[in-house]
């Protein structure tokens, strides 16, 4: 069979990264071919080509046996589509008006909406969505997003369909039904690129599997059947010790430091994010938050640092009443924060390494005399941490922005500990980094743990939750869905049902 | 003075803030707060009393000011979208510029300085309309104005058509709410912009000629921050363009009853602080009331979840 | 990095010239004399270089101004409106306190003039850091919302001179010198720079400039450090403009700041807001305006193509002629 696009030695390079190094990719009619490789690995940067939103520095690219070249509308002409993993939709438009968006029929010079109505009415009914569709695109839930995103392709008869990380915002349950809605494309001979990071859906999904790393195919083309987990693992990191450190749960938590109760927050348009939640954290213990991103998490984070004001409830922190403290006397008062927003939240790129490690501290008697600034102290004291902490081939004057994603998050997390926080908020932690720096970050958590801090690990990542977490719990619309106190006992099925709130507890809680 | 000549001169003087203000919501559609308004509708009236004063003819003066114009507005489109350069930096440089260039330029064409009058012939004709007479009130204020101020007044019905209804209109809806869904949808984002902007360009150059050929002549700084209020005019009806319309309206009632009650007697300069005033009234008040709105909505949202779900 | 800007700004101010050039050409003059003119009516002797400082002290501090507030993201536009505050504070102290003593009032004088430029400086900061609007639309608004109102004092008010040809206020008797005036703004400069460079307020100012979100997470008090910088920013532009009026003019004029309104920003981004590079970008813009003056008496070339050029320098000086991502790619790899 003749494949319906193939890429050849595909190169594409961006200033200081080879996203994309002589990179060859078959596709054929009417199969879903895996695409694995880890944060970086250039996966994202070859499906923008593939789309025409980048053109490729070097090689080509074949459709049907034709070698193109082509921009978006090109692809689109094509038959090309790309279902994003943030949608690209706008929310203030009707879901009728983003289905059509770049294809709008038109009539007498306007837009017939009419016609388009009506097509966009057969696939809302295929995908069973009783929905009107003017129904603002910004009403819907992640999953009926999705669902749009998918007949956004279908609407002008995609041939071939780009999955980005389709399933990061959906619950076990709603990929699922991502599946089956796969399934069926390929009986209509359509052609599916299916970009992921778990490795158990694409063993699940992928009629061939092809993996990448830095930049390169590492391997192309496995069949299903023919290849396990742990071998694509392998592949992907490209080392054979695969082992990510765990929590050995050795020692048993103290006494509680951090105690939320019946917390509440509305943002500004009085919609709740987060509902009646109380939890505590005890000293040296890791106490992991879980759930589909987007359910609460983002404004407890913010709520427990002290950027949001809860509208209800208490925050304490041995004892003391925190809830109205400034973000500035929280810190005083012992917590420490990991952004999950590393780049913009955890540090200032364009600062030195110096700047970034005193802010937030730079009264301290040890940097300043409460005016003046000792940059003589604040270097010497960044070069012990650089020291410390094992941070590599750097100078206490470099620009941070030149660091790797690990050694950023290896700064501010030496900034935090150096506190002595009583409480460590990681959000995301691990996020974007690789296999080495995920263990030197996974290893300086469970430090903290030892030396009796209490963290808070607020993580996407399941598996991560469940190797470091001493106690999970699972927020769905912004209450507390379950609580796993056995973590080596639950099955990921058991967390996904809580996480799509249809955990105990989730039941008892509404209404 | 009465409240029908009042009302007349409203108009006259709303026409070629209407004009500037739609382009400027154009602009705003596409996401670019183009503040440079005022430079490019005083290039166009410069350039349209130059234009007419070499040919004669007043709606050649008008081609070569809205030729101008849109020269210029090309200019400041590669600059903000091609060299990335920050748009409101870009836009005082084109004022900056524009008021140098009209101001240097006026001697070595008219061999004058601070301000040119051309012969009355050149004036831009005002059209009269017998069967505008049958009408009480309404056909006075609205007779006898310059066919460009009868463009201006059809233009917002015009625009609001082509945003809602056409493929043109829902792609520049959608470059201006997300650039990057734009994109992925196939829509050429830089070609709309780019189209955006020109006809902004137009219109700009037929604010300016407006302007300065219903007088037939030009002075220095004779836009008179007109562009800033035709700004302002957007940001007040939330770039909607039947509300732009009304607000256009509305400033230029004010700037009338600045020129007839300053012969009466009252301080023109505290007069001519109205527009600006109410500008500055209508850039923050929309986000003053949003956030009260918003603070009672979650307030009551609060009290009454809350309670509700305690009370079980 | 450095050496990028600085080929950037002299790239720009030299397009500026030959376009300038150009249109010299165009209105029949030789370009060659107009500029040699320029340059001595600037440098060409003792009396054009002290005119040169004068008319450089005014921008500089304004350039400072606008660095200051850029560095927390705004935008101050509104030096117009700040001169003309702080001029009427000046006038209307000098008309309360007559028959005061001379050192008293100058005291009064002075803190008017300061505490008023900082409120008209406030008003759009408070806007964008308080409701969101943007500054750009409330400063450029109070520009002509104060040109306007001084008008009406000046014509209208007690500070009105009656029974002048065209308004005017009334004169202030009070005056600093020259030398004064250019010792404090040197001291004030190297005063700015320490502050910057060396303390804490410094060190706060530049981390919530570059990144209000990391200063928030960090626990700096982001909004208070944005306010100060816009204090800071009508601080000196109202010395600027205690400096021009009990220095120079002692009356306030109709529009006579307008002039002035954009040069400090002029200034700023041609000196790519840098210490040394804002001081030069504003001695250029000073010499312009004081080589205008022999221009006009010695050549027939009109005055106003002074701003042309001023116009064409902040227009090219906006461009990033060496783009940083090219400059990557070369050096980089």
């Amino acid at each position: 069979m003749e494949p319906i696009i193939e890429l050849r030695n595909v190169v594409k390079q961006f200033p200081g990264v080879l996203a994309n190094d002589h990179v060859n990719l078959a596709l054929y009619p009417g199969e879903t071919h895996a695409l694995v490789g880890e944060n970086g690995a250039g996966k994202s940067t070859l499906m923008k080509i593939l789309y025409g939103q980048y053109a490729p520095d070097e090689g080509e690219i074949l459709i049907d046996g034709i070698s193109c070249r082509y921009d978006v509308t090109g692809a689109r002409q094509h038959k090309i589509g790309m279902v994003y993993q943030n949608f690209m939709q706008i929310p203030q438009m009707s879901i009728l008006e983003n289905i059509i968006l770049g294809n709008a029929p038109v009539s007498k010079g306007m837009i017939d909406y009419a016609s388009a109505e009506k097509k966009v009415r057969t696939y809302l009914e295929r995908f069973h969505m009783p929905v009107s569709p003017h129904t603002l695109i910004r009403n819907l839930s992640v999953g009926e997003r999705q669902k749009i995103e998918i007949i956004k392709v279908l609407y002008f008869d995609a041939r071939i369909l780009i999955l980005d990380e389709p399933t990061a915002v959906l619950t076990p349950q709603e990929s699922e039904e991502l599946f089956q809605i796969i399934e069926t494309l390929k009986e209509e001979q359509r052609s599916i690129v299916f970009i992921s990071h778990k490795l158990r859906e694409v063993i699940a999904v992928g009629d061939r599997i092809t993996v990448m790393s830095k930049g390169r195919v590492v391997q192309e083309g496995w069949k299903r059947g023919e290849v396990t987990e742990t071998e694509i693992a392998r592949a992907m990191i490209g080392k054979q010790n695969v082992q990510l450190i765990q929590n050995q749960r050795e020692n048993t938590p103290g006494k509680t430091v951090l105690e939320l109760n019946k917390l509440w927050y509305f943002d500004e348009l009085g919609v709740p994010r987060l509902r009646d939640l109380s939890l505590q954290v005890r000293s040296g213990e890791i106490l992991g938050i879980g759930g589909v991103e987007g359910n609460g998490q983002t404004e407890l984070i913010r709520i427990l640092i002290g950027m949001l004001r809860p509208s209800y409830g208490e925050i304490l922190v041995e004892q003391i009443d925190l809830t109205k403290a400034s973000v500035a006397k929280r810190r005083q008062a012992g917590i420490g924060f990991v952004s999950d927003d590393r780049m913009t939240e955890g540090l200032v790129l364009d600062g030195t390494i110096e700047e970034n490690v005193i802010a937030g501290n730079e009264c301290d008697a040890k940097f300043s005399d409460g005016f003046l600034l000792k940059y003589g102290r604040i270097r010497e004291y960044c070069k012990n941490l650089i020291g410390d902490y094992d941070i590599k081939g750097l100078t206490p004057g470099k620009h941070v922005k030149m660091l790797s994603g690990g050694n950023m998050q290896k700064i501010i997390l030496a900034r935090e500990i150096e506190r002595k926080p009583k409480v460590l908020i990681a959000a995301q932690p691990t996020r974007g980094l690789d296999i080495g720096a995920i263990n030197s970050v996974r290893e300086l958590l469970l430090e903290q743990r030892k030396a009796g801090t209490a963290v808070i690990l607020v993580s996407a990542d399941l598996e991560e939750l469940m190797s470091l977490s001493d106690r999970m719990l699972i927020l769905f619309e912004g209450s507390i869905s379950g609580e796993v106190t056995d973590v080596l006992h639950v099955t990921e099925e058991e967390i996904g049902l809580m996480m799509g709130g249809a955990g105990e507890h989730a039941e008892q809680k509404s209404h | 003075m009465d409240i029908v000549t009042i009302l007349t001169v409203a108009v006259r003087h709303a026409g070629p803030v209407l004009l500037v203000a739609m382009g400027g919501l154009l602009a705003s559609r596409v996401n670019i707060f183009n503040l440079a308004l005022e430079g490019f509708m005083l290039i166009g009236a410069f350039s349209s009393i130059v234009g007419a004063f070499y040919t004669g003819n007043v709606w050649l003066g008008v081609l070569f000011g809205v030729l101008a114009s849109t020269l210029m507005i090309i200019i400041y489109a590669v600059f903000i979208i091609e060299l990335e350069v920050q748009p409101v930096v870009c836009a005082i440089s084109i004022i900056t510029l524009a008021s140098g260039l009209t101001r240097y330029l006026l001697n070595p064409v008219f061999g004058v300085s601070g301000r040119y009058v051309l012969s009355s012939e050149l004036a831009m004709p005002v059209v009269h309309m017998n069967w505008l007479e049958a009408i009480p009130v309404a056909g006075q204020i609205l007779n006898n104005h310059s066919l460009l101020v009868y463009f201006a007044l059809v233009l917002p019905f015009v625009l609001a058509f082509v945003i809602n209804k056409t493929k043109y209109g829902l792609d520049i809806r959608a470059v201006g709410m997300n650039e990057e869904a734009a994109v992925s949808a196939g829509i050429h984002v830089r070609k709309v912009k780019y189209s955006a902007l020109m006809i902004n360009g137009i219109l700009c150059g037929l604010g300016g000629a407006e302007l300065a050929l219903s007088v037939y002549m030009f002075n220095v700084g004779m836009t008179n921050g007109r562009g800033y209020t035709a700004l302002a005019a957007i940001t007040l009806a939330g770039c909607n363009p039947l509300l732009s319309l009304i607000t256009c309206l509305l400033f230029g009632f004010a700037e009338s009853l600045v020129v007839s009650l300053s012969g009466v007697g009252f301080s023109s300069y505290l007069l001519g602080m109205l527009p600006y005033a109410l500008a500055l009234v209508a850039a923050v008040a929309p986000q003053v009331a949003r956030r009260c709105i918003h603070f009672i909505k979650r307030k009551k949202s609060e009290t009454e979840m809350i309670s509700e779900y305690y009370r079980n | 990095m450095r050496n990028r800007k600085v080929i950037n700004s002299v790239l720009a101010i030299m397009i500026a010239f030959i376009m300038g050039g150009l249109m010299v050409l165009l209105s029949g003059d030789s370009p060659l004399e107009t500029y040699s003119v320029l340059l001595k009516g600037s440098f060409g002797s003792l009396n054009a270089l002290k005119n040169t400082i004068r008319y450089s002290i005014p921008v500089v501090l304004l350039a400072y101004s606008f660095s200051v507030c850029n560095q927390c993201g705004y935008f101050n536009i509104s030096h117009e409106s700040q001169m003309y505050s702080a001029s009427l504070a000046i006038v209307m102290v000098s008309e309360l306190t007559q028959g005061w003593p001379s050192w008293l009032r100058l005291i009064l004088m002075m803190a008017a003039a300061c505490m008023a430029s900082i409120a008209a400086c406030m008003i759009p900061a408070a806007a964008k850091f308080g409701l969101g609007v943007s500054e750009v639309v409330v400063g450029v608004m109070m520009n002509y919302l104060m040109a306007y109102l001084t008008k009406h004092m000046i014509a209208f008010s007690f500070i009105a001179q009656p029974g002048s040809s065209s308004i005017m206020s009334l004169p202030v008797s009070e005056s600093v010198g020259a030398v004064s005036i250019t010792v404090s703004t040197v001291v004030i400069i190297l005063l700015y720079q320490f502050v910057m460079k060396k303390t804490i307020p410094g060190y706060r100012l530049s981390v919530v400039g570059r990144n209000p979100l990391f200063a928030n997470a960090s626990g700096l008090p982001s909004m208070r450090i944005m306010l100060s910088s816009a204090v800071v920013g009508g601080l000196l532009t109202g010395i600027c403009a205690i400096g021009e009026m009990l220095g120079y003019y002692h009356i306030i004029y109709s529009d006579f700041a307008v002039d002035i309104g954009f040069n400090g920003m002029t200034a700023a981004l041609l000196g790519a807001q840098n210490a040394i590079g804002m001081l030069l970008g504003s001695l250029l813009l000073g010499a312009l305006k004081s080589g205008s003056v022999l221009l006009t008496v010695v050549t027939s070339v009109p005055a106003e193509l002074v701003d042309c050029v001023k116009g064409f320098v902040m227009f090219f000086a906006t461009v990033t002629f060496i783009r940083s991502d090219v400059w990557m790619r070369k050096g980089g790899k």
